[in-house]
């Protein structure tokens, strides 16, 4: 049901990169010969493909009235995952890598860093078939080279000790820290995957990645099973606060190669701004002259503030969760006022993201290292509210037509939609908390705000969405006290 | 006796005409004086003020014959009152009251943090360098009280401070003065193409060494983005003030005087030549605005680049879609990395091919065409997004010295322009739009090709009707819906919100461009024009 709630255009713009694998330095085997764009995207452990999950007998049950025992199944037959690879055979495909002047997209590097299963040689298990990087992206991506654990993991004695499997070099995806990271490692990128303004202008679609809302559309081959009543809300929370952290991170290796020079360095790097601060028709008195640029210098480019978006605002409402005690919301915007220069100073920018992703990295060893967050629905229903507060926050005071000016914190529709997403994420996350949930149907001021936000037909950028008419929205679907 | 009477009416009209418009300034009330002998040069020329001119060009044609018949060989004697009541240039400074106006001054004040609480834009030399008087225009520094505000943009704004020639020039003697000679008392040459071209260039392009720039933060603010200029069309598009009867004056004259005194050529359209030397001249503006926007100290800095506004807007500025044309027409550059505002290059292009091909001119500048130097300043902005300072100073400077020599080239006393090559020209323009050669036009670029082939199309016909006048408004009324080609305006220029409908109507045509249909458009109208049985 949340999967058909959730299915914004962000959400299928998704379907094109699907390369997932822990971003765990390399131990047991040497770089020597190995290209240096795959170093950083290799497990710690060989690859065997998905053919060595799929046993009848283990992964492949093909019994879809079970999830256990059909894993592979299920991924092979509905989990977009696996059409990774053949995405990159589409036209579409096509048309990108010849604007773009690149090898055909299935034998380009690039691409198949995040839509194929392209190991280097020594990296290769012994069952590992040459075809298998038509697996796109198959099990091991995530779950991690399955060389020394795949003959024991099924045994009784190791497969209940996560320790052991991850000292063999299975991915610890019931750790969500970890998980997420592991999804960011392709929808957000890093160090040597990464979609930046060249290949989105080609025709990439931009990566657009809030957790719960990928989660939710994934056909599921697990259990979340001893993850705790809360785990809507947690799995919100740590997505967030992950991802804001992946991001940052790949600016900070974007920087740092513009600001020692490197040859094919891009900077200032477009997809670091907010899409559509730019990408708009242009008109006459638009909303944002009104909106007097949001504290800007009118025609600066803004930061992209899509993954910034919540972590900002948690702080902004001093959110009942654990938190850094010297973390203070300016130094995001420390790093926003760099990066809206016209071409930002590369070096400033290193500086400001490690002090950054510092805080990140702290915040989320808190999160990650407290076993309730968000324990009973009154928690996250007062969340809730203050988040859509905080959203709205000046509309009240504005008078009719004018709301844009007037709100103090929504600046665009990065922020809107991360707004949405939370909220729909924590609803769901306060109904799974009560004693006797109420129906799941989402109210149609939810439905109304998710095809406000959505695209018009055949646009990819959202014309006819203002941050007055949002928060208007918002504020008719906040919710009583319950 | 009666001719005294006649002159009396002249007179009177623009003082009657005066009171209505010049209520701020003492009008002269002295009629024109023959001069007596040769100019004074030395010092400076000062402002004599529209109300001097309105003495003999705020009448009318009827009247002006009637007194001075051999005046009206070259003027109307209406100039002052069309511009008064129909020129865009008299609305100039009335915009920055406009509504648009008042927008900006309320951005711009947070902007550039003005503490005055009741600054506006009128008070910013800024905006007031195009859109008033200024009085001052060498020096530097200028306060509020170095601009003339009330009438925009006025004569002595591009003709030249008239305290030395506003006299002598209503002598019949100064005819035989040589453009150089008036030009030491201060009166500019508008009927020379080039000087013309880069009187109008300094504002609808921009001067930096004027303080003449629209840059990106003032687009954001609210100002309109300056359209494409093509200075033969906007030429036409204003209500003109030229007797275009002036020519029948020329033709008595010898052909090394009308050319040497009138920069006119018998058998040639002058707007042809106004056209082509001014394509070059406008892309000149552009690249010399680009070199002294590097000059200035900040842009070298790590975290500075070129303004914006020295980029194509619509590359950046269009909502997203599936099926993007921009996608479709295979980047001759890079994708993703912004090329520099193209608005003059693709007719720029147009006049240096046809000059070299169809004129034999040498237009090559070190043995490099346009085409190969404008390629060599694009790869800069391909190679990284806007630029290396270094290289784009060093291609843009190559670019404004193989200007030099095309306006040199194309402004030969030389029979250039006649009837067949001005056809030429018209119709390489339209090929060029219809073709697929192109493989992509930005909006920008297409509307000045539209309005060149226009303007050529006038001239070419002879005025508003022909076979391909015919099949341009046939193919513009089919398309009535979803205009793939606005023409030059010229309309109710008393309509108050001229200006807001208009820049309603531009982004109308720039955000729902479209190429195919224009090609398809242009494709028919050449083939009109050649006589061909259009498909």
């Amino acid at each position: 049901m949340r999967a058909l709630i959730l299915t914004l255009p962000l959400v299928v713009v998704g379907l094109s990169t699907w390369w997932v694998l822990g971003e765990s330095t390399p131990k047991t085997l040497p770089d020597a010969g190995v290209p240096q764009s795959c170093t950083a995207i290799v497990s710690r452990e060989k690859l065997n493909g998905a053919t060595s999950c799929a046993a009848a007998a283990c992964h492949n049950s093909n019994d879809f009235r079970q999830t256990k025992g059909n894993e592979y199944s299920i991924w092979a037959t509905h989990d977009p995952h696996a059409q990774a690879y053949a995405t990159l055979l589409k036209p579409e495909s096509k048309e990108m890598v010849h604007t773009l002047h690149l090898k055909a997209a299935h034998e380009e590097q690039r691409c198949l860093a995040c839509h194929g299963f392209d190991i280097p040689p020594n990296w290769r298990g012994e069952k590992l078939a040459k075809e298998a990087v038509r697996e796109g992206v198959s099990c091991e991506q995530c779950h991690g080279g399955s060389e020394h654990w795949r003959s024991t993991h099924y045994t009784t004695d190791t497969s209940r000790n996560g320790e052991e499997q991850k000292a063999k070099g299975m991915t610890a995806t019931k750790d969500l820290a970890t998980r997420v990271q592991v999804c960011a490692s392709c929808h957000i990128g890093g160090e040597n995957r990464e979609v930046n303004h060249d290949l989105i202008a080609a025709g990439h679609p931009r990566l657009l990645f809030e957790y719960t809302a990928y989660h939710d559309l994934m056909p599921r081959h697990w259990f979340e099973g001893g993850l705790g009543t809360d785990f809507e809300a947690r799995a919100w929370l740590i997505g967030q606060i992950a991802s804001a952290r992946a991001a940052v991170k790949l600016l900070q290796v974007r920087a740092r190669r513009a600001a020692t020079n490197e040859v094919h360095a891009v900077w200032p790097e477009f997809a670091e701004t907010s899409c559509y601060a730019c990408h708009h028709d242009l008109e006459p008195n638009s909303w944002r002259q009104q909106s007097g640029f949001d504290g800007r210098k009118p025609g600066e480019m803004p930061w992209n503030g899509w993954y910034t978006a919540m972590p900002k605002a948690l702080l902004r409402i001093n959110a009942p969760v654990p938190k850094p005690a010297a973390i203070d919301a300016q130094i995001f915007d420390d790093l926003a006022n760099l990066m809206r220069r016209p071409s930002p100073d590369a070096a400033a920018v290193v500086k400001a993201a490690t002090e950054v992703l510092a805080n990140l990295e702290q915040w989320l060893n808190q999160l990650q290292s407290t076993s309730t967050l968000l324990g009973d629905h009154g928690t996250v229903g007062r969340l809730t509210r203050r988040l859509i507060a905080d959203a709205t926050a000046g509309a009240e005071k504005a008078p009719p037509g004018q709301g844009t000016r007037f709100l103090k914190n929504m600046a665009d529709w990065d922020h809107a939609t991360q707004t949405y997403l939370a909220i729909v994420a924590l609803r769901q996350a306060e109904n799974d908390l009560r004693a006797n949930p109420v129906s799941p149907h989402p109210p149609r001021e939810q439905e109304d705000i998710r095809k406000f936000l959505e695209f018009g037909r055949r646009y990819d950028s959202p014309r006819d969405f203002t941050p007055s008419q949002f928060s208007k929205k918002l504020r008719a679907w906040s919710a009583p006290e319950q | 006796m009666r001719g005294n009477h006649r002159r009396a009416a002249l007179v009177a009209t623009p003082v009657v005409f005066g009171v209505f418009v010049l209520w701020t300034i003492q009008v002269g009330g002295q009629p024109p004086q023959p001069a007596q002998k040769n100019v004074d040069v030395a010092g400076e020329p000062s402002l004599a003020d529209v109300g001097r001119c309105i003495l003999c060009h705020g009448s009318s044609p009827e009247e002006l014959n009637d007194a001075f018949p051999e005046a009206h060989e070259l003027i109307l004697g209406n100039e002052s009152r069309t511009w008064n009541k129909l020129d865009m240039h008299r609305k100039a400074y009335a915009s920055l009251e406009s509504e648009l106006g008042q927008q900006m001054t309320k951005i711009l004040r947070q902007a550039w943090d003005v503490k005055n609480p009741n600054w506006k834009v009128q008070d910013e030399a800024k905006c007031l360098t195009c859109h008033a008087l200024d009085k001052k225009p060498k020096e530097a520094n200028k306060s509020l009280a170095d601009y003339d505000c009330r009438f925009g943009v006025s004569c002595e704004v591009c003709h030249g401070f008239a305290s030395k020639w506003d006299t002598p020039h209503s002598n019949k003697k100064w005819r035989e003065e040589s453009p150089k000679d008036k030009a030491k008392v201060g009166e500019l040459d508008m009927r020379d193409p080039n000087e013309r071209a880069k009187k109008c260039s300094a504002c609808h392009v921009g001067n930096l060494a004027e303080g003449k720039f629209v840059t990106h933060e003032m687009y954001a603010a609210g100002h309109p983005p300056l359209p494409p200029f093509e200075v033969a069309s906007f030429s036409r598009d204003q209500k003109m003030h030229r007797n275009e009867k002036d020519v029948v004056y020329f033709g008595k004259l010898s052909d090394s005087d009308s050319w040497r005194l009138f920069h006119y050529r018998k058998g040639e359209s002058q707007v042809a030549r106004q056209l082509a030397v001014g394509a070059i001249v406008t892309l000149q503006s552009a690249m010399q605005l680009l070199v002294d926007e590097l000059k200035r100290g900040e842009v070298g800095k790590s975290d500075h680049s070129l303004d914006f506004a020295h980029f194509d807007c619509y590359a950046c500025h269009h909502d997203l879609k599936y099926q993007s044309e921009r996608q479709k027409r295979r980047f001759e550059c890079a994708p993703g990395r912004p090329q520099i505002r193209s608005g003059g290059f693709a007719l720029t292009r147009i006049v240096a091919q046809h000059a070299a091909e169809n004129l034999k001119l040498d237009l090559k500048l070190d043995g490099k065409d346009f085409t190969t130097l404008l390629k060599e300043l694009e790869d800069v902005f391909r190679q990284r997004p806007f630029g290396q300072t270094g290289e784009v100073h060093g291609k843009a400077t190559k670019l404004i010295d193989w200007a030099d020599k095309a306006i040199t080239e194309l402004s030969q006393d030389k029979l250039l322009y006649s009837p067949d090559q001005t056809r030429n020209l018209m119709l390489l323009i339209m090929e060029e739009v219809g073709s697929s050669k192109t493989e992509w036009l930005d909006p920008d670029s297409a509307q000045q090709l539209i309005w060149a082939a226009e303007t050529l199309r006038n001239e070419v016909e002879g005025g508003k009707t022909g076979p391909i006048a015919e099949r341009w408004n046939t193919l513009e009324q089919k398309s009535a819906k979803s205009p793939v080609c606005p023409r030059l305006v010229r309309t109710n220029y008393e309509n108050e919100n001229l200006l807001a409908d208009q820049l309603k109507d531009r982004f109308r045509f720039i955000n729902d461009f479209r190429l195919d249909p224009l090609r398809e458009m242009f494709l028919q109208l050449s083939a009109v024009a050649k006589g061909e049985a259009p498909k």
